[in-house]
Formats: structure tokens, sequence, C-alpha cells
């Protein structure tokens, strides 16, 4: 559905070059009273660029965006659109556009108003205006609705009609928070892919709020991950999901099995009873993550595994369809094991052994 | 007779017992003789008909209309920006605010009218001007008696549209005004009109506080009733009386047109 037409030119924007970022904040620090909400929070967006801010509920997203967006001020530190400081710009005076996560829509206004509601604003040539609002809602393919008011559309084509308002402005950033969290799971995957297409069609720069890993791995060019108001790491989702850097990260991107590690000569111990020998990880590790499904379970232990392996007791046997679930109790410790091998199944209460690659331990920082 | 069954005929007599004074005025209104009496001689208009005629209370039916009409856009005015002041966010205070601007619907209005007149008059010896009794002293007199029904109605309003899209509209590059132009005031189109009738309703019924501040020359239709009937009763009051019934009753209608007027009243 997506039908692209050659995008209005952005004569009222600033034209971004390849060194300027669209976005960039630079250590911003806000609290609400004593509660400290954000700390020295750098991050950027690049020209074109789609990045994720991805953090559980709390640790700050929306307040990183109303910083951006101008409706709340930090405490201290800088924001930069387009490479020009709007720290003290008031909001109306931002290139950016937010799409609301409960889209904010003129309730007494039709479609089509909405999306000329900002283009006004900007003393756009009328010629060039009804263009533009054309191109906005063939884009998002809600032509036909243009006529109706917001009161007699679904949440999906709600959400459309925000993104189009905020799309006809050219934003130099444009800033989403959670626009999809109000719609069904069949509709925010389609949704999501449309989103996509349409960001890499028009080479919009996005900094986009969720707190649902799997939205920000397949949306992001890179990912911004949160936690209790500062950055616990960037990278591209392939990065982010395959070497998270810390304890927190790990966790957030479904790293179940995660233990904390004291050394003891060429053994890194955990405090239940799990050895891990040194040359298997690296010199100064903290503590180590394995994904379940990295952990293969066997009655037998493998004939000349160099990896790393131990012994164990199944706790309990989760049969999921395609794969099974294991918890596998090792000293005081219990893994969490995914099997594809859904024929033979090992029973509760019998032994098993666990089996992981080298590069399947992920060494973590606290 | 079971309970509910009494609970129901108990209701209906005391709803007839409230209702009593409007049938009994818009009874004795259409009556053919010269004087008031229950049941009536006769049944005419002619009481309407010469309605018209009746200088003193004409006079005062036009004040009170005009008065009234200024009174409710200077307390939509003042309520609206109140309201729109405490409604958006939650401030420290607001709260409070708010209550002590409810609170003079719990005074006694003639409490009120000796205070206005009071202050104003000390005002006047002060200032070296006669600021009371006046015209102006009642207008502001009746605005203060009819803030708080409209602050309250609006402020609800505000309160329950938020500040969602006045933050779109600033994120869409329009500054404030045009925001509250476009945005705000179309969306509280229902309770700036609802809160506009009940000004209206409120400073055109209410007499105590105009006993202390009308000048000679402006009377109003309450107090304008109070003097004719002094000099005697005739069937004309019961007339005006009915004429004010059916306006009010007009005006109640249309006022639930936009909001729930029941809830209104409740909320005290
Ligand atoms: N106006 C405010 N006054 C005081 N504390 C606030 C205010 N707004 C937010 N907070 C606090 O700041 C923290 C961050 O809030 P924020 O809304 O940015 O979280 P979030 O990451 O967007 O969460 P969610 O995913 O639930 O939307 C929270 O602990 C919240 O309680
Ligand atoms: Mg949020």
């Amino acid at each position: 559905m997506i039908t692209t037409r050659p995008s209005p030119s952005r004569t009222d924007s600033v034209a971004g070059d390849v060194e300027t970022p669209a976005l960039k904040t630079d250590s911003i620090t806000k609290s609400y009273g004593s509660n400290l909400v954000l700390e020295e929070l750098s991050l950027e967006v690049q020209n074109g660029e789609f990045v994720s801010l991805l953090g559980p509920s709390g640790c700050g997203k929306t307040t990183t965006l109303n910083i951006v967006s101008g409706f709340l001020q930090p405490d201290s530190g800088a924001v930069q659109i387009g490479g020009v400081d709007v720290t003290h710009t008031p909001a109306h005076k931002r290139d950016s556009a937010v799409v609301f996560q409960n889209y904010a829509l003129f309730p007494h206004m039709t479609v089509e108003k909405n999306i000329r509601y900002g283009l006004k604003a900007k003393r756009v040539p009328r010629e060039e205006l009804k263009e533009r609002v054309a191109w906005a809602l063939r884009l998002v393919d809600i032509l036909e609705l243009k006529d109706r008011y917001p009161g007699q559309l679904s949440g999906g084509q709600q959400q459309r009609v925000a993104v189009a308002r905020s799309l006809v402005m050219r934003p130099g950033i444009l800033l989403m928070d959670e626009p999809l969290s109000n719609l069904d799971a069949k509709l925010r995957a389609e949704l999501r892919l449309e989103l996509k297409a349409l960001q890499q069609d028009l080479g919009q720069s996005v900094l986009f709020v969720t707190h649902d890993q799997v939205e920000a791995l397949s949306l992001s060019d890179r990912i911004v991950v949160m936690n209790r108001g500062h950055v616990e790491q960037v990278g591209t989702s392939r990065e982010v999901y395959e070497h998270p850097a810390t304890v927190f990260v790990a966790r957030f991107m479904g790293v179940e099995n995660v233990f904390e590690l004291t050394r003891d000569n060429d053994i890194y111990q955990t405090a239940g009873g799990l050895h891990f020998p040194s040359r298997l990880m690296g010199p100064e590790v903290s503590a180590v993550g394995i994904r379940p499904s990295m952990l293969r379970t066997r009655a037998e232990p493998v004939e000349g595994w160099t990896g790393w392996a131990s012994r164990g007791e199944i706790r309990s046997v989760t049969y999921l369809g395609d794969t099974v679930r294991y918890e596998v109790a090792v000293g005081d410790e219990t893994l969490a094991a995914i099997s594809s091998d859904t024929h033979s199944v090992l029973d509760p209460g019998s032994t098993a052994y666990l089996h992981a690659s080298p590069e399947s331990l992920l060494p973590l920082a606290t | 007779m079971n309970r509910s069954r009494t609970l129901t005929v108990i209701g209906i007599a005391a709803f007839i017992f409230m209702l009593m004074p409007v049938f009994i005025v818009m009874w004795v209104s259409v009556t053919s003789s010269q004087f008031i009496a229950i049941p009536p001689e006769g049944y005419s208009l002619r009481w309407f008909k010469s309605l018209p005629e009746n200088r003193s209370l004409m006079g005062g039916l036009w004040y009170s209309t005009w008065l009234a009409v200024l009174v409710s856009i200077i307390s939509v005015t003042i309520g609206a920006m109140a309201a729109l002041a405490l409604g958006k966010r939650r401030m420290r205070g607001s709260g409070a605010i708010g209550g002590l601007l409810i609170l003079p619907l719990i005074l006694p209005s003639i409490i009120v009218g000796i205070a206005i007149y009071i202050a104003f008059f000390q005002l006047s010896t002060t200032l070296g001007m006669r600021l009371v009794p006046s015209t102006s002293a009642l207008l502001w007199g009746h605005v203060l008696v009819t803030l708080p029904w409209t602050f309250r109605l609006l402020h609800s309003g505000v309160v329950t549209l938020g500040d969602n899209l006045d933050k779109a509209s600033r994120d869409l590059g329009r500054g404030a005004l045009y925001t509250l132009w476009h945005v705000n005031l179309p969306l509280l189109k229902a309770p700036i009109l609802a809160s506009f009738i009940f000004a209206f309703i409120f400073s055109f019924g209410n007499l105590e506080i105009s006993l202390f501040l009308i000048e000679p020359g402006g009377i109003t239709l309450p107090v304008a009733m109070i003097q004719y009937a002094h000099l005697g009763m005739d069937p004309s009051l019961a007339a005006i009386a009915t004429v004010q019934i059916v306006l009010m009753a007009v005006l109640l209608w249309l006022a639930g047109r936009f909001v729930n007027v029941g809830r209104v009243m409740q909320r005290t």
C-alpha cells in the first residue's frame, strides 16, 4: 500500500548533510524534586536514521521525548536539531514533529483539516499546501477518509492520520511515543512494516520510543537501550541482541540465564556453584549470560565437547509446540533451556547434561 | 400498600408540592377578574395583553434582561480565563483556588450583597465619588455571584479536555493564542454556552444583591415586582411571573442540550 510519490521539497527545514546529526542530545539531566529521571543522557539520530529508545516503563523515555520536542526544559544539557541548538527554543518553533501515543487528533476538524493544521502555520503557499496534503493523505493510504472526523475512524486509521499530520511537516526529526501500543497484535505487525517502508522511502529521521524489544529490533537502524534515566547500550539491532553489554540489556533482550561471577584462579564461579573455566570467558568478566535457546540439553554428555558443559537435574518440562522448555537445576542454580528436539523429551527428575558453545557465553558488565 | 408504592406516592406528592407555586401563579395569571383569586372567576389573557403598558414591570423586564446579558458575558469571560489557568495543569494550590472560587455558592446572597455594599461605600468615601448605588456596582455584584457557576462548568470542561491537544497544536507550530482560539474554545463550546445560560438565569432571578445596589431609574425585575406588590396586588404580577417562568424553562431546556443540568446542580 505504500504509494510513495516524489516528496515535496524540504525548502523550509534545515537541509541536513551527512555530518550534522538530525538530532543530538548532549548529557541532558532532568529531575522531578528529588527523583532523578534523566541522568546525563546523550544520544544521536543521524540523517535518515531510525533510532529506537528502548527501555522499561518509567525509565524516562517520554521525558526524553518531551525535552526534545520542547514541552519540558532539561535541568542541564543541550538539544540540537539539524545542528541548531534548540535547548531554549519553544516547542512551536522547533523542527520536530511528534506522533503521540493517544494520537491527539483534533476532534472538531476533519482528517484533511487536521493534516493542514500545521502547514498553514508555516505559511506554505496555497498550491503547495494542497499538494502536500494530498501527498500525505496518499502516503498513508487515507485519501478516502479525508472528510471524516477522528471520532469516525478506527484506531489504526487514527494512527495513520497522526503519522500523516506529522510527516506532512517534513520535520527534521520525527518523534514517536509508542505509537503502536494501542493497537491489536495483528495491526501492530502490519503497521510496523508499513512504517519502516515509509521511513526508508522518505529518508525520514526518526526517534521511536518503545518498551517492546521485538518492535525495536524489527524497526531500528540503531537501538538506544535505557535504564533508569541513563543509556545502557547503543548499537544496531544485531549488536544489542547478540552482544548485550550489561546484565540489564541481556535480561531485557531475553537472556534468561544471567549469573554474577567471582574469579578463583582459572575458574569463574557463581554463588550457587556453577563453574566457568576462564579460558572460555575473558580476563575481566563480572557476569555471564546464556540464552535458553543456546543451551543444548542431553541425557548423555556430548563426546569431545570443548565448550562449556555441566551436569544437572531436570526440574520441569514445558511442551511449547515447536520447542520444549526445561528448567534444569545445577547445584543451587536453575537454568532455563529451550530445545527444538521435541521427539526425545527428557523426563522431570532425570539427569541432564547442559552444553554451551564458547560464543554463546555472553560476558556482561554489571 | 408495599413500601416502594408508598415511596412513589410520597415522591409524587412532594413533586406536586414543589411545583405548586408555579401552577398557582400560572393559574391566576389567566384570570379575567381585577383581583387575584383562587379559583379565578373566569379566564382570559387580558393581563398578558396589558403587560406591555405596565411601565414599571416592563422596565424591570428589559433592564434585567440587558443586565443579565452583560453579566453573563463578563462572568463567562472571567470564568473561562480562570478555568483555563487552573484546569490545564496541576499546579500546587490550584485545588485551593478552585475551592475558594466555589465558596460564594454556599454564602447566602444577602451577605454578599451587604459585603459589596459596604466595600463600595468605603471605597466611595476614600475616592470621593459615589460608587453605590450604581449600575456598575450592580453589574459586578451579579458577576460575583454567577462566577462560581460559570467557573465550575468551564473548569470541568477544561479538565476533561486535558492538555494533549495543546501539545499537539504547539508541536505543529502554533502559538498559544492560535491554539486557544482554534482548539480550546471550539471544543469548549458546550460548557461556554451552558455557563452563559446559567449566569443569565442566576443574574435574572437575583433579588438579594440587587436590593442593595440598584439605583433609581435602574430597577431590576424582581425589585420592580416587590415595589409593585407594595402598591397592591393585581394579576399583572402573576402574568409577569408566568413570563419569567416560561423564559427560565426555555433557557434550562437549552442549557440541557449542552450539559447535564442535573449534574451541574448536584456538585455543590
Ligand atoms: N510530571 C512529573 N512529575 C513527577 N514525576 C514525573 C513526572 N513525569 C514523569 N515522572 C517520573 O519520571 C519517570 C520517567 O517517566 P516517563 O514518563 O519518562 O517514563 P517512560 O519511560 O515514558 O515510561 P512508560 O513506558 O511507562 O511510558 C517516572 O518515574 C515518572 O514517575
Ligand atoms: Mg512513556
